[in-house]
């Protein structure tokens, strides 16, 4: 080993020098390794930290203002349904938070808010509960800025008809309404042709209301069915009394009557006081209202024989669950309000749920590609629908479909169409 | 549409105009002695209409009853209304006074909200839908009891200005302050009397109005919306003018709902007060400030 000898004797000094390299190496490497363990553990950390972080979706809805109460029922229906959701394991794995934002019922709030939350929140999908005129604002605003606008309450048509491309109406619209009221109208008038029935249409004069009832009328005339009356008033009217008398002109086997609560409440008391009583069959959320009965006399609704065009109703069997959860947290009966919300919420779930399997990072791409590539079935849901699939020409929920509740004893109220889901029997005409 | 459902609206508008018009002479008598238009005296008529909702609610207390209960109510409200905000703008712009009313006024609409929710609220009693015919006419008996309280209401309220020494002195500080003071009047004191007193008179009105009608949180916008169209209409700071002007928008809102089938019909009112303000703009009897 005499190289090795003389070489560590003769050199004693690059000895050490080696040794000093070697150390050196030996640092360097184990800098790299702490280094290569400390960005594997930050990389596992951000997933992990990825797969814990919630998935903030913008929900906007009326909390305040003439609308209020469509706000604050979806906000009650928000809560029971994200904390569902949640508890069943989230989007995922990662949590749903809904972040609700209060558009007032004003149409011009809608829009800048929606210019907010994509422009500032880069929110990559937005969630409306709102009346027709705020997502009418919003919708527009989300196609000029390419961001999806899932609609759970407005069901003006108008909007649809515009052909968006980023806009996905959950929700159905007043064509679908004008078609399930005269399809049970159809079945209400039993053995006499409808042709010959007294047929009148009373309805509040926003696009709402008389969006639905314009297509009914069409509806009614192309299949040879004419209206004795169509009456219009609007709902901050104060006195309903010469409006009803109005129609009891007309002297109507069957009232179809579109309102909020507050407008119905007020003409059924008018009803009463001129002792007009033929039948009714609302459309939308007033004449559908759980808390009609604490408003108005029971008996009223029982000699109206009170029937309504509705898009949820808490007794269908495919609602229960979300019915339990509302009375357990809430006390009450979940409203069409928060049941068309709820249901909307769940498909939102679905598509983010889709949107992730393609892709970790949620965008607004990513998003309407998901909506668009849906199709639950419709017992999957807590409403009427047959399915939930978006039509790509405008947005349009293909499968939605309404439902007839009718009030029984004027206290609780019974889906009675279609017969698909139907727990009672329809309210025949006379 | 026939003549009886003409004659129909007529009458269902007269009897709403008669609450109309006491809720107008109340807040015209503020702006005649304090020169203070109060944006928010809906909502001031709203917190009483809460307040019968809550007796009706909790004690089962007939709404004309309530009245009794939540004037005192209304005028500890006026009073704390009074020396917080409207004390600090007497004899400021007319700017400065609708900004505080104004902030006034969505603080008592959120508060409601908070308080109440947006739920839609009302009243039953054994009245609920109660109606006779005269001459084929309905009338509706919450409706006109309504209509008899307010006008004894408006009857008394104008005794009171022309006949008692306290009226002599209110009528002093309307028609000039200034000289009210010379004359040994403590102007400030009868101002603050008659923000609370009018304050405290909503209760009348509320009581009437949760008879038969319902209640949100903003129901006081639409309340103070139609006042103050109603005491321009009639001339600000005259009563006589708010009083009929009361009773004229409440028949034209009824008429116009009835005789227009349009979405529009809401805007016929607007544009009959426009009118009405070109021919006389000061008012119906041509005796208020200029509009």
């Amino acid at each position: 080993m005499p190289p090795l000898g003389l070489s560590q004797g003769a050199s004693p000094v690059n000895t050490d020098t080696n040794a000093k390299q070697n150390q050196g190496k030996t640092m360097r490497l184990r800098h790299c390794l702490y280094a290569g363990l400390a960005l594997a553990a930050s990389t596992l950390l951000v997933h992990e930290t990825q797969a814990q972080e919630a998935i903030r979706v913008p929900m906007m809805t009326p909390l305040t203002g003439s609308i209020a109460v469509l706000g604050q029922d979806s906000k009650k229906a928000a809560e029971v349904a994200q904390e569902t959701i949640n508890a069943a394991g989230g989007i995922g794995g990662r949590p749903l938070q809904l972040e609700i934002v209060d558009t007032q019922g004003r149409p011009e709030i809608a829009r800048r808010e929606m210019e907010r939350l994509t422009r500032e929140g880069r929110a990559p999908v937005v969630l409306a509960c709102d009346i027709s005129a705020g997502t009418s604002g919003a919708a527009q605003y989300a196609e000029s800025a390419q961001v999806p606008l899932l609609n759970g309450s407005a069901v003006s048509a108008d909007i649809l008809a515009r052909g968006y491309k980023w806009y996905f109406s959950h929700q159905m619209s007043s064509d679908d309404e004008a078609a399930t009221a005269f399809a049970y109208m159809k079945t209400a008038t039993g053995t006499k042709p409808l042709a010959d029935r007294r047929i009148a249409l009373l309805y509040e004069d926003s696009p709402r209301g008389a969006g639905t009832g314009e297509r009914l009328r069409k509806l009614m005339d192309a299949n040879g069915v004419k209206v004795v009356s169509e009456t219009t008033y609007n709902r901050a009217d104060r006195n309903l009394l010469p409006v009803m008398r109005k129609v009891q002109d007309s002297t109507p086997e069957l009232v179809v009557w579109i309102g909020y609560t507050e407008d119905v409440v007020a003409g059924m008391k008018a009803a009463r006081q001129l002792d007009f009583k033929p039948y009714v069959l609302g459309i939308g959320g007033g004449m559908g209202d759980p808390r009609l009965p604490e408003l108005v006399d029971p008996a009223i609704i029982e000699q109206l024989h009170v029937a309504n065009v509705d898009y949820f109703n808490p007794d269908i069997k495919r609602a229960a669950a979300f019915r339990e959860a509302y009375l357990k947290k809430f006390g009450a009966e979940p409203s069409s309000y928060a049941g068309t919300c709820y249901a909307a919420i769940f498909t939102l779930k679905a598509a983010l749920e889709s949107a992730l399997k393609a892709s970790p990072d949620l965008t607004t791409t990513s998003m309407r590609d998901a909506f668009r590539k849906l199709d639950i079935p419709g017992d999957q849901t807590v409403t009427s629908f047959r399915s939930i699939r978006f039509d790509p020409a405008n947005g349009r929920n293909l499968g939605a479909e309404d439902l007839v509740a009718a009030w029984v004893d004027g206290k609780r109220k019974v889906t009675v169409f279609p017969p698909s889901i139907a727990v009672g029997k329809p309210v025949m005409l006379p | 549409m026939s003549f009886a459902t003409l004659l129909q609206a007529v009458v269902s508008g007269l009897l709403l105009g008669g609450i109309y018009a006491l809720v107008a002479m109340s807040l015209a008598l503020v702006f005649g002695v304090m020169r203070v238009l109060n944006f928010a005296h809906g909502d001031l008529l709203m917190a009483g209409m809460y307040g019968i909702v809550v007796l009706n609610q909790a004690f089962g207390i007939n709404p004309y009853a309530a009245i009794v209960l939540v004037a005192p109510v209304l005028a500890l409200i006026g009073i704390a209304v009074y020396f917080v905000l409207i004390r600090r703008v007497l004899g400021a712009g007319p700017l400065m006074q609708a900004q505080v009313t104004l902030g006034l006024s969505f603080a008592i609409q959120s508060t409601a909200l908070l308080v109440f929710g947006a739920d839609l609220l009302n009243v039953r009693t054994s009245l609920d839908g109660a109606a006779f015919r005269v001459a084929g006419v309905v009338i509706g008996t919450p409706e006109l009891i309504g209509f008899l309280i307010s006008i004894v209401v408006c009857a008394a309220l104008t005794w009171f200005i022309l006949s008692t020494e306290f009226g002599r002195r209110l009528r002093a500080v309307a028609q000039d302050p200034t000289m009210a003071i010379l004359c040994g009047i403590p102007v400030r004191s009868v101002q603050m009397m008659v923000f609370v007193g009018c304050t405290a008179l909503l209760a009348v009105p509320a009581g009437c109005l949760m008879a038969f009608s319902q209640l949100t949180p903003t129901a006081g916008i639409q309340y103070s919306l139609l006042s103050l169209m109603v005491v321009v209409l009639g001339g600000l700071g005259d009563l006589r003018g708010a009083f009929v002007g009361g009773l004229l928008i409440g028949i034209v809102e009824a008429v116009t709902s009835a005789l227009f089938n349009n979405p529009a019909a809401p805007g016929i009112i607007y544009l009959v007060f426009g009118l009405a303000l070109l021919a006389r703009p000061r008012g119906l009897f041509g005796r208020g400030s200029e509009a």
